[in-house]
């Protein structure tokens, strides 16, 4: 059981305790944020290096976090950021086709090329329909679909208004419906 | 992995009859990843606290170590000089390097300014007075026809008229000007001159 993210900041806010509260936060916090990155990117090595940036900038920004604010939006936002800024990064060294279709179909190909990847189970399917989408309603999907995230805390993470997130979240559900329905 | 029942209820309503997978995640992860990785990050993060800034550029041995006595040692004994040619002023004028006022290096930018404007307006000034004389020119005694002609204090016409007028009492000639005079503005055509 992972202590609550008032008790996490007062340990963080102790000098003494700094590491502890760092660490704990980062045990909690892991798997969501590592399960959000690499669903935008793929790959896990490059999931590691963006979570690692993530709980750096974390680490270099807790001083400054208002309480006020939401630690657990706070941190989605971070990663969500980083990803991005990571598909961009690769965008222009080339690795990824500047093209959105494009940059879905190496997505794909990187599933493909995952040994366990199996076309025949639905999760696979779905996972390909997914990198199809455009960038936005792939993110919205995503944070409702898998982290279920409400669509208040899904505006505070990628700073748009609920009723754009509810939005592009009905269209992708209908656009991976027909993709699923093809396949 | 199922859906709360949130979820759930929402997917059913955009897509009745649809079979959405579960939220689990095809991807795998190295084992013990998620075990090792607190310490590791936590690790580097007081790592980046320690990390120095790497600069390409080499300090001497000692350098930092000597550095503020050094300086210390160079004001005082640039201030000891100063004293010294203070004192000294009048018998060793000119052995220190020249002092300019520092009202001066201000003003000299806008001395510089007032200057170039100066000339610019005695340039313009010239120039347009040049070419009003060109008008004046045209307005001389040599170019004024027969009608115009100007008395010379030699001229008949002129000691005539200067006879007359000594005949003429004051009251006569105000009460002529007074009779004469219009204040209406003329319209002035140099081209009826020549």
């Amino acid at each position: 059981m992972h202590p609550e993210d008032s008790v996490l900041l007062q340990w963080y806010n102790t000098s003494a305790s700094r590491e502890k509260g760092f660490t704990a936060l980062v045990s909690k916090y892991q798997q969501p944020l590592y399960w959000h990155i690499r669903r935008m990117v793929i790959n896990h090595a490059d999931a590691d290096d963006v979570l690692q940036n993530v709980f750096l900038k974390v680490w270099k920004g807790l001083a400054n976090f208002r309480e006020e604010s939401n630690l657990y939006t706070w941190l989605y936002r971070i990663a969500t950021n980083e990803s991005l800024s990571f598909i961009e990064k690769e965008k222009r060294r080339g690795l990824v086709n500047l093209d959105e279709e494009v940059v879905g179909t190496t997505a794909q190909q990187q599933m493909k090329a995952d040994p366990h990847f199996d076309e025949k189970k639905l999760e696979w399917k779905l996972q390909l329909a997914i990198q199809q989408l455009p960038e936005k309603q792939r993110v919205v999907f995503n944070l409702r679909y898998f982290d279920e995230m409400g669509y208040r805390e899904m505006s505070e993470v990628l700073q748009t208004s609920e009723g754009a997130l509810k939005a592009s979240y009905h269209h992708a559900v209908k656009k991976l419906e027909e993709m699923l329905r093809e396949s | 992995m199922r859906h709360s029942t949130e979820i759930e209820k929402e997917l059913n309503e955009l897509t009745p009859g649809m079979v959405w997978p579960g939220r689990e995640m095809p991807f795998h992860v190295p084992a013990g990843y998620f075990e090792n990785l607190p310490a590791r990050i936590s690790e580097d993060a007081l790592l980046s606290l320690n990390k120095p800034i790497d600069v390409p550029y080499e300090v001497p041995d000692g350098y930092f170590d000597q550095l503020s006595s050094q300086i210390v040692n160079r004001a005082l004994s640039a201030a000891e000089g100063e004293q010294n040619n203070t004192s000294n002023n009048s018998s060793q004028e000119g052995s220190s390097g020249k002092i300019i006022s520092l009202f001066f290096r201000k003003a000299m930018p806008y001395a510089a300014a007032a200057l170039l404007g100066g000339i610019l307006v005695t340039g313009a000034f010239l120039f347009t007075d040049q070419r009003a004389g060109i008008n004046r020119e045209s307005f001389s005694a040599g170019n004024l026809t027969a009608s115009h002609t100007i008395l010379s204090p030699d001229n008949e016409l002129y000691k005539d008229i200067s006879f007359k007028m000594q005949s003429l009492s004051d009251d006569e000639i105000n009460r002529y000007l007074e009779e004469n005079t219009s204040t209406e503005t003329v319209e002035w055509q140099p081209e009826e001159i020549n």
